[in-house]
């Protein structure tokens, strides 16, 4: 049975290789942009930004919505697999297809940072934000295997875009954050590590309620 | 797309008659000898494309007619008896006489005017041959 | 006797505008079923239930032996399901979807397989998206056919298939039950074929299953008769006439229940029976339906 549980998975990631690449190499077209002054620096977070948040859009969109919606489901539960298995074979799938990249470009910023020299004060900020983004992700995932509804779904993605704004926003006016993020050393100060903390919990949350969800449905097309 | 039988769907009569005469045609020309093993039921409804409740069906009367015996476990065989393809042309005949007699009733053709008419027919059939 | 390879007792699932009652539906191994009715009446939601895709509010589903839908990966080992709306990967090949059924079904029969795509004229190197209907449901049978599954369901695989196609896939199923353990149970608009290769007939309306019969047995039942009625006599009303058209002194009448004897009644209300005539599966569907909607409004 777990044979056919990672045959089921393995098939997702092959479909959402060029999106968890795509993202890896976006993030890395960021860093030639870092030396080219304060444009390049602006340049580099919004490509980051597209990195983080892009991939969420096509990873549900492709692997859950699309696939519901054309039907494709109903070969895949033809085969040998019980409907909340292959529920959570999905849910493994996407949440493995963006969080894998998503570490990876976190422990490569860091790696960067620390080999580069570069003032480390955009660190701490800058994680907050990539946090952020995760637990964007894991809402878009929540929302379309807990819901058929594609106009939540074009809702969701429109208001997680926006909400990166507020986020920015909101997060650079305070002092605690702003001042420090000039300096070559990073700031944990206790507030951002708080924020950390909770943006992991929600993220965290969301996912053990999705993968809860997934399991207990009785209803699968 | 060789299959011994031809079942028809345009064909008003129901498609274990059509197979049964079809079956008979073969014992009646002697391409189906007597003793000769008919296909099993599930063999002939996989190549003429047709329900195995079908084949059965026409097996079942078949046998019921006597013209073919089915022994249990081994299969079914035309019947013994060099008479079979004539009692079946036998059969046709009554069969054919059965319509005439009906439809000479319904148009009112006495019994001498449908003999006049046969002797005719077979008349020419005879100049034809020769 | 082997036990069923289908069994649902009593099975019933509401929507919010749809309700399936009290179905009941057993098919026996070496047996073809086919699933006929109008759109609507339940067909997919009943074949979707016994592959434990949806659950059932009430009523038990075993399909050979496993209970629905708590067993059906076990169940779904042994059972190939092509439907009609089913869709594969677009931007995958079919050589790719060959290689993950057989990663994952062990009886995946490769040199079937083989011959199937010659027969069937596909591309195993094209991609699914480009495929025309009829080429993407044969690629679906492929899929099915090569797991050599003990049953095969199919919801409306004849739809959109050319007629060599169709006699393509004829050929096939019957290939199937050309062994006597397993069985196929297909839903069709297409009464023909269901007429041609079915040996049980289960017909279904507005979620309730009117008939599941021997197919012989059921043809056997419906006959239409011509009747020349004299003025001034009316034809009796007997149990099992479905229909009476009359036009004058002439009178169509369609039964359910036709026995030897019927038109010996007939004629003693001095009637004459003209012609008697066997009714095709389409005309019978169209019979049923018709008068048992109009039931539903008296």
């Amino acid at each position: 049975m777990n044979a056919v549980l990672r045959s089921f998975v393995a098939k997702d990631l092959y479909f959402a290789r060029p999106v968890m690449i795509g993202s890896v190499l976006v993030a890395l077209l960021a860093i030639p942009l870092l030396s080219l002054g304060s444009l390049g620096r602006y340049a580099a977070m919004i490509l980051m930004v597209c990195a983080g948040a892009v991939p969420n859009f096509f990873i549900c969109g492709m692997l859950v919505v699309t696939e519901r919606k054309e039907r494709v489901n109903l070969f895949t539960l033809g085969l040998p697999i019980s409907g909340a298995k292959a529920a959570l074979a999905k849910a493994l799938a996407a949440a493995t297809a963006y969080i894998v990249p998503w570490t990876v470009m976190l422990i490569g910023t860091f790696v960067l940072f620390a080999v580069a020299h570069a003032p480390k004060g955009l660190l701490p900020f800058g994680t907050m934000a990539w946090v952020f983004l995760f637990d964007q992700f894991c809402l878009v995932l929540t929302v379309t295997l807990t819901s058929k509804s594609e106009a939540l779904f074009s809702t969701v993605i429109v208001v997680c875009n926006v909400s990166i704004s507020f986020y920015f926003y909101s997060f650079l006016s305070l002092h605690v954050i702003s001042d420090s993020m000039p300096s070559a050393v990073a700031a944990w100060s206790p507030f951002v590590l708080k924020v950390i903390a909770i943006e992991l919990l929600i993220g965290l949350a969301l996912l053990s309620f999705t993968f809860w969800h997934v399991t207990r449905q009785r209803d699968f097309i | 797309m060789n299959s011994l039988f031809i079942i028809s769907q345009a064909d008003p009569r129901p498609m274990y008659l059509q197979l049964m005469e079809q079956i008979c045609q073969r014992i009646a020309t002697a391409d189906w000898p007597a003793g000769f093993e008919l296909p099993s039921i599930r063999a002939l409804a996989a190549d003429v494309r047709v329900s195995v409740i079908t084949v059965k069906r026409a097996y079942l009367e078949l046998e019921r007619q006597g013209v073919i015996v089915t022994r249990q476990g081994k299969g079914s065989f035309v019947a013994e008896g060099a008479d079979v393809g004539l009692r079946l042309r036998e059969q046709e005949l009554e069969d054919h006489l059965k319509s005439v007699a009906a439809l000479s009733l319904l148009l009112g053709v006495t019994p001498e005017q449908l003999d006049a008419r046969v002797r005719v027919l077979r008349d020419e059939l005879t100049r034809e041959k020769s | 006797m082997s036990a069923p390879l289908i069994e649902l007792e009593g099975v019933e699932k509401s929507y919010p505008y749809f309700r399936l009652e009290g179905v009941r539906l057993r098919l026996e191994p070496g047996q073809v079923m086919g699933f006929i009715g109008p759109n609507g009446a339940g067909k997919s939601t009943t074949i979707r239930i016994l592959m434990g895709l949806i659950a059932q509010d009430r009523g038990e589903v075993r399909v050979m032996g496993c209970a629905m839908p708590r067993e059906q990966a076990v169940a779904k080992r042994d059972i190939g399901f092509v439907s009609e709306e089913m869709r594969l990967y677009g931007m995958a090949s079919l050589d790719w979807h060959m290689r993950f059924v057989a990663s994952v079904v062990p009886s995946w029969d490769s040199a079937y397989a083989e011959l199937l795509l010659k027969r069937f004229d596909l591309h195993r190197d094209q991609r699914t998206k480009t495929l025309s209907h009829g080429q993407r449901m044969k690629a679906m049978m492929l899929l099915a056919l090569a797991r050599r599954p003990r049953l095969l369901v199919l919801d409306e695989p004849m739809t959109g298939l050319d007629p060599v196609a169709r006699q393509e896939l004829l050929s096939e199923l019957m290939q199937v039950v050309s062994d006597e353990q397993r069985s196929v149970l297909f839903s069709s608009h297409h009464t023909q074929d269901v007429e041609l290769i079915s040996d049980q007939i289960a017909f279904i309306d507005r979620g309730r299953i009117i008939e599941s019969t021997d197919k012989e047995v059921f043809l056997d039942r419906w006959r239409r008769m011509h009747a020349e009625v004299p003025s001034g006599k009316s034809l009796p009303w007997l149990p099992g006439v479905v229909d009476v058209t009359s036009s004058g002194r002439v009178a169509v009448i369609t039964t359910k229940a036709f026995t030897n004897d019927l038109p010996a009644f007939y004629e003693q209300a001095g009637a004459t029976i003209r012609e008697i005539q066997h009714m095709t599966l389409e005309e019978i569907f169209v019979a049923e339906v018709m008068s048992s909607r109009k039931e539903n409004h008296a």
